[in-house]
Order: C-alpha cells, then structure tokens, then sequence
C-alpha cells in the first residue's frame, strides 16, 4: 500500500494522541514508583518496616504513629506550621506544639497515587513535616494599603477613612510541597456570581497544570512530570486565615 | 438555479460543521482522553499492586499494642508543649484572641490588630503597620500606660515631627488602664475606639477593651506566652 498525504495526516494526529496518552498514563505510575525507590533505597528505615503495617487493622495505627512524630518534629520549628489530618477532618495551625487555630475539613479528595502508595513510601514521606517550596492564593496574603503621608493637618481630616473588616472573598490557595505533592484548600460553599467565576477559575487552574505537566513529559520524556494534588475543603474563613498566618516557606504534617 | 444555491450552502455548511466536530475531536483527544486513560491506569494499577501483608492473630495483636502504646507516648511529648500557665492567642485575620490556661480556654473576646497600612512619606520613610506574628513573651506590665508618640504618628496627623522628648510626644490616657509589652514597640494596651474593636485599625499592638484587658493583665505574669497568627 502507498502512503499518501492523506494518510499521513490522519496518523500523524493519531500517533500524537497515543504518544500523550502513553506519556500521561506512564507519569504518575513514575512518581509513585519513585517515592517507593526512595523508601527502597534507605535500608536503615526499612528494617523499621514490618509486614504487619500493610494489615487493615494495623495501617491505621502506623499512620497515625507517623502524624505523631511528624507533630513532634513540627513542634520543635519556631515558626507557624500547619497539620492535616484528613481521616479525623481537622486542619490546624500550630506553633512550638500548640494549637492556634482549628478548622473542620468539609471533604477532601486525594490523588489516586497517593492512594496507591505502598505504606513503606507513605511512611518514609510523612513520618515528618513537608517542606513547601512554593503557594498560589486566590487572595493577598498581605492586604497592604498604601498611604502617602499628609501634608497637612487638613489633608490628613481629608484623607481619613472609616476602617473596614477584610473582606471575605472567594478563597482557594495551594501549597507545593517538596515531596512533589500539592495541596489545595478550597472554601466548601460557593454562592454569589463572583464566587462561581473563582471557582471555575480554580477548576481551570488545576486542569491547566495538568494539562502542562503532560506536555512537559511528552517534550522531555526521561523527566516526567507529575504532581499529585489533594483537595482539601473548609470554610472560606478559615482557608483565608491559615492561608494568611503560614510563612511563606512552612512546614505541614500531612496524614491520609 | 436557486435549488443550486441551496445544495451549494449545505455543502459549505457540512464541510464547516466536520471542521468544528475535528476541532472538538481534536481537543478532546488531547486535552481530555489521556486524562481519563491515566485514571483508568491508575485505578487498574491500585487494585493490581499487591503488598506483602502479614495477617497472624497474634502478630498484629502485638503490633496494635505496641503502636498503641507509642501513640499515647507521643501525645504526651505532645502535650508537654502546651504551656501550664495561662496564654493568649491572638488571631490577627479575625481580630479576635483567646486567653487559655493548660488546653482550657478561659476568655476570648474581640481585639484589633494591625492595620496593613503602608504609610509613606518619601523613598526612605516608610512605615507598615502590620501585628507580626509568632510567639512572643510578657516583658514587662504596667499601669496607667503613657503613649510616647513616634515620629509616624506626626506624620500621619500631617503635623510636623518634634524633638525626641518634645512634650507633645506624651499622651496619658489613650492606652487604658493597662499594658503588658511584648518588645520591639508592641504592646497589648487599651482604647478609646472601642467600637473599633474586631477591626484591623491599629499600628501594630493589639487593642482590647477595658475588662478583656483587665483579665490579660492579671492572668498573664511576666514570661507569659503571647502566640499571634
């Protein structure tokens, strides 16, 4: 058979899309394998590891073992830290061990990888804080308003305007760890129009980097890239304040 | 000939309908389908994966009671972080704060904290009225505060600056009854604004009224811990 201009064109897209779903499929079945090559390779920590962990029974007490070490490391950081414990829905703000805020998470979604993670990888990953290496916010972690002196007595009478509580916008941030995992705080109920354009900016946001890391690996394919997320939902004015009281590099004790 | 014209434009109209259905064929090959490929890889690759399990009675027995027992270990270094005596918390998004003793909570109540106003006279004179955050302690208290104004609180007035110890520096009355300095210029002191209290107006100490204030000054001593986020 002779190939044509028409039938190059018609498998050119064809290889193209297999060669994405390929790359797509094979990039977070990488990262997974990665975290578990990283707990494989530490031989000191895999002696702790006992096959009795893996046991429905067992599994949950090791977790919770792994929070409380991780809780007691954060503890000993002299800057404000966040805990997530998405089995027992809480969020929390600590600093030096104690609690500074508590919020009640609503739901939370969790990345199938992370899901699938051997409990040798989880605990070899979350048996301490996580670092987090970069954040995004839907809002200003610092609602600064600038005021350029008065010259005058007058113009200061001029110039002086009736305070006013932080407004309470639609809030969503995330936080890159650098365990190559993202979270992201997303506020539960979503009434007004502007709070539905927030929301489908946040949905496209996520799709977008995604749809970026795909085609990142499909360009350089022996780096592939992929960053599994957890979705976290609370209320809007607790994801605003944690979102406000984090440094912007922090420290988080992640249990799922 | 108008039936020509008629077979013409649907003709147009069907090479401009596949074209749109190419297009969204395209996209959702791309865009989409490789996503959904990855979840089913993924869902099939978590039910395939197999870990060795250890599922002998008495083993897991052991090892519930073991992890059980570090459990409770841990929460007690936990808890040992929790300072004994009494403490504030003040969050500074809500403008609100918390009086606690051990894990009791004693009094909470509103306050103000900074405002995040940026005060700018020229390039080099720059003031952020911002309450820092962290753990802070009691270093000193006093009654009947005396405000010694800085240099910002002229200027902010549009009025000119004085000399350091100028008498239009002191203002006796204006911080309440009390004060308790957690260093580097703060302070928690009182206010005559009450009906601001709960907004973020301040130049960086936190505000309560008068008995939120009266119960802080007497509860927290010297060294007593103040947290702020």
């Amino acid at each position: 058979m002779k190939l044509n201009k028409k039938h190059i064109l018609v498998a050119m897209p064809l290889v193209i899309i297999t060669y994405l779903m390929v790359i797509a499929s094979l990039s977070p079945l990488r990262f997974r394998n990665q975290l578990h090559q990283k707990a494989l390779s530490d031989s000191l920590f895999m002696l702790s590891i006992n096959p009795s962990f893996s046991n429905p029974v067992v599994k949950p007490l090791v977790k919770t073992e792994a929070f409380k070490q991780s809780m007691l490391q954060l503890s000993r950081y002299d800057s404000i830290g966040l805990s997530v414990n998405l089995p027992d829905s809480s969020m929390m703000l600590k600093l030096k061990g104690v609690v500074l805020y508590e919020s009640n998470v609503v739901d939370f979604k969790i990345d199938p990888v992370l899901k699938g993670l051997r409990i040798a990888a989880y605990l070899n990953s979350f048996s301490r804080p996580v670092q987090s290496v970069a954040s995004y916010s839907s809002f200003q972690k610092e609602p600064i308003v600038v005021k350029k002196a008065p010259a005058t007595p007058e113009e200061a009478l001029a110039m002086a305007t009736l305070p006013d509580s932080i407004p309470l916008v639609p809030a969503y941030f995330w936080i890159e760890l650098d365990c190559g995992i993202r979270l992201c705080v997303v506020q539960d109920d979503w009434k007004g129009s502007n709070e539905g354009k927030v929301r489908r900016k946040f949905k496209s946001d996520l799709r977008r980097l995604k749809i970026g890391n795909v085609f990142k690996s499909a360009i350089h394919p022996s780096a592939y890239y992929y960053t599994p997320t957890i979705i976290v939902e609370t209320n809007a004015d607790a994801a605003i304040t944690i979102f406000r009281a984090l440094p912007v590099l922090t420290k988080l004790s992640l249990m799922y | 000939m108008a039936g020509f014209f008629i077979i013409q434009k649907i003709s147009s109209l069907k090479r401009v309908l596949s074209g749109i259905l190419l297009i969204m064929t395209t996209c959702f090959a791309v865009f989409v389908l490789p996503f959904w490929v990855q979840q089913i890889v993924l869902f099939v690759a978590n039910n395939v994966q197999t870990e060795r399990m250890e599922n002998n009675p008495e083993t897991i027995e052991h090892e519930v009671y073991r992890l059980n027992l570090n459990i409770e270990r841990l929460n007690k270094k936990l808890d040992a972080f929790i300072p004994k005596n009494h403490y504030l918390i003040v969050n500074s998004t809500h403008n609100e704060f918390y009086l606690f003793k051990g894990k009791e909570l004693v009094r909470k109540g509103k306050c103000s904290t900074g405002s995040y106003m940026l005060l700018e006279k020229n390039e080099n004179e720059k003031w952020l009225f911002k309450t820092p955050k962290g753990e802070f302690k009691i270093r000193s208290k006093t009654t009947n505060p005396v405000w010694k104004k800085p240099d910002w609180a002229f200027i902010e007035e549009g009025l000119p600056v004085p000399a350091p110890n100028h008498n239009s520096r002191f203002e006796y009355g204006v911080l309440g009854d009390y004060a308790l300095y957690l260093g580097q210029g703060y302070m928690i002191h009182g206010t005559l604004w009450k009906r601001y209290l709960g907004l973020p107006v301040t130049h960086g100490c936190i505000r309560m009224n008068d008995d939120d204030l009266k119960a802080a000054y007497s509860k927290l001593s010297i060294g007593s811990k103040v947290y702020i986020f």
